[in-house]
């Protein structure tokens, strides 16, 4: 089986299903079917090769599902491009991977040009009427009338093996510079099957999409949705920086299935009113991934949503949803961390101690992963390269008594302060059990953890936090400094940019960390 | 309040809570409160012997005796008073 299959049967048996569902355009699985043979025949007229790779750069929409249903038709490889990404990182994933061809919607194509249009890229194909642009001859501007024009007729596949490379996911390496995760069929369908399954999905679903299709979360809801022949509700990013917006868009909806970083539950809760405004009754499944939950405000999730089952996915980009978690009700006020659960989608889970030998019961270490999720590798500075078996995630977890795994955090952010190994996200989520700050994050500045927190109540004080920490951690996990701020710089991925705020916190730059207490300024440990 | 009160009370907010003295009174316990730990000890007694010209001996460094703002106040006044 391929990805780019599992929408035709739904088009010949349930055709006037609605497939995708905005954000200005719905389309049918009819449609869906006939616009992707549309762009695949687009395509392949455009000269794209078996295996070449198709940038993507659309705003999520039926018509950027449809261009990467295309690509993979044509045989080719679909990479997703950020439509919020600057030109010089465009350009950079461009050159990583060869790309000559970009669907992509008209007032993205000012990013490109902006950049100077010399480069691997020679042909656009438009997504929306636009006005001819002025290009050099070299280079290829295909008229949304084109795609349009083009056959609705099923292209004859190129090839059958779900082992080949189906699309490719830039993520920031810890270098900055980005670096093309390789998945293939085989590894994209062993979730999406596993994660449609587990929640019974079918076609009285209506999933949100919030995810950014160049972030993995999406492979919910693109593929396990077509799978099923149940519907993609666009949540838009608009919608999705406004709590009270993305509340909207569930209850006018009535989404029954979500996929997300916490931040976007939280934001829901707290600016939204998820509670005040009668809750999301037709939410029934509420998947969450991409960093940690903090406890208390997964406690009020679980009770504001009482219908919703609620499941920790845990992976990173290169093994999609390694491990799982079903939380099987609102966690008590004693507990501190929820499990990440164990070994999801056929893959098996192992801990490994710093020497290589598998961890005992309740010993961290890192957590090494084998199975049908694990990337083919890495396509990275234009090479190939194949991923380790199995492959090591660079999680440090722990094994509970009852079998469930639970997450220390990252080795990298396991850090020496004064010769005492801290693992920064476990001060984190302690500063974050506090009733008063809303999220937190510690980074290592002059050999010392600072804390970076956002208060909900404007009454905290730096004191409070530290009293907070003294009463949980051990005196060497205590942050010496502690900066109170209005919010934390995201990625547009919508996770905390732990890079941005360690720099502004070196760099003491207010425009990016804004203070609650105007002057506050740590002097360093030194006496004087 | 005294100048010693002050200049330590201005040292604890600068250096221990990054500016921010909401909470801090005389009587906070500075142990529980997660502000002293062996470290940030060391440089309060180089700051107290620095700021106001006294040497602390070992029998003056015992936790008692930095508990509070207060508890500080006291034994640098003794050591003061003795010097004079």
């Amino acid at each position: 089986m391929r990805i780019d299959r599992l929408v035709s049967p739904f088009a010949a048996q349930t055709p006037d299903q609605v497939a995708v569902d905005g954000p200005t355009e719905t389309l049918t699985y009819a449609e869906l079917e006939a616009l992707a043979n549309r762009f695949a025949h687009t395509l392949r007229a455009c000269g794209v090769q078996p295996g070449e790779r198709v940038g993507v750069h659309l705003p999520r929409s039926g018509r950027a599902i449809a261009a990467m249903l295309g690509a993979l038709r044509a045989g080719a490889v679909y990479v997703p491009l950020d439509p919020g990404s600057p030109p010089t990182r465009l350009k950079l994933i461009a050159q990583d991977c060869a790309i000559r061809h970009v669907v992509i919607a008209p007032p993205l194509f000012a990013n490109w040009s902006a950049s100077g249009l010399e480069g691997p890229v020679e042909h656009f194909i438009l997504s929306a009427d636009a006005a001819a642009a002025d290009v050099p001859s070299t280079i290829h501007v295909h008229a949304w009338s084109e795609v349009t024009r083009a056959s609705d007729a099923a292209l004859a596949p190129t090839s059958d093996s779900p082992d080949e490379l189906a699309y490719l996911l830039y993520t920031s390496g810890s270098t900055g510079i980005p670096k093309g995760v390789m998945l293939s069929h085989r590894n994209a369908l062993a979730f999406v099957d596993w994660a449609a399954d587990l929640i019974a999905l079918g076609p009285k679903d209506r999933v949100a999409s919030v995810a950014p299709f160049h972030f993995d979360l999406s492979v919910f809801d693109l593929w396990s949705t077509l799978s099923r022949g149940a519907a993609i509700v666009i949540v838009d990013e608009a919608t999705v920086i406004s709590g009270s917006r993305m509340v909207d868009r569930i209850r006018e909806k009535e989404i029954t299935a979500w996929y997300s970083v916490p931040t976007a539950i939280v934001l829901m809760l707290d600016a939204g009113k998820l509670y005040a405004r009668g809750g999301a009754p037709s939410l029934r499944s509420v998947f969450f991934a991409g960093e940690v939950f903090p406890v208390k405000h997964l406690r009020r999730a679980m009770e504001t949503l009482p219908g919703a089952r609620f499941f920790n996915l845990f992976g990173p980009t290169e093994t999609n949803v390694c491990t799982a978690y079903e939380v099987p009700a609102p966690p008590s006020a004693d507990v501190t961390a929820i499990p990440i659960g164990h070994a999801s989608c056929g893959d098996t889970a192992t801990i490994l101690d710093p020497e290589g030998k598998p961890a005992a019961d309740g010993e961290v270490g890192e957590l090494f992963i084998e199975g049908p999720t694990v990337m083919l590798g890495y396509w990275d500075a234009g090479k190939r390269t194949p991923a380790k078996h199995p492959y090591p995630t660079g999680d440090m977890v722990s094994r509970r008594a009852d079998g469930e795994l639970l997450y220390h955090g990252r080795r990298d952010h396991m850090v020496k302060v004064h010769g005492f190994r801290v693992e920064l996200g476990e001060v984190e989520v302690a500063i974050q059990d506090h009733p008063g700050i809303r999220e937190a994050i510690v980074v290592v500045h002059d050999q010392e953890l600072v804390a970076v927190a956002v208060p909900s109540d404007p009454a905290v004080s730096v004191l409070d936090v530290k009293r907070h920490c003294a009463a949980r951690l051990p005196k060497y996990m205590i942050p010496f400094g502690v900066r109170l701020v209005r919010a934390l710089p995201r990625t547009s991925s919508g996770k905390i940019d732990r890079v941005r705020t360690a720099a502004a916190v070196r760099e003491d730059d207010r425009s990016v960390l804004a203070p609650i207490v105007a002057g506050g300024e740590s002097a360093g440990r030194g006496a004087t | 309040m005294s100048q010693v009160k002050a200049a330590i009370r201005e040292y604890i907010v600068s250096t221990w809570l990054s500016g921010d003295e909401r909470g801090l009174t005389d009587d906070t316990d500075l142990q529980e409160s997660g502000l002293l730990d062996s470290l940030t000890t060391l440089s309060l007694i180089s700051f107290l012997e620095e700021t106001f010209k006294i040497q602390l001996d070992p029998a003056d460094i015992h936790a008692e005796a930095f508990r509070t703002l207060d508890a500080i106040v006291t034994l640098v006044s003794q050591k003061t008073s003795l010097k004079a």
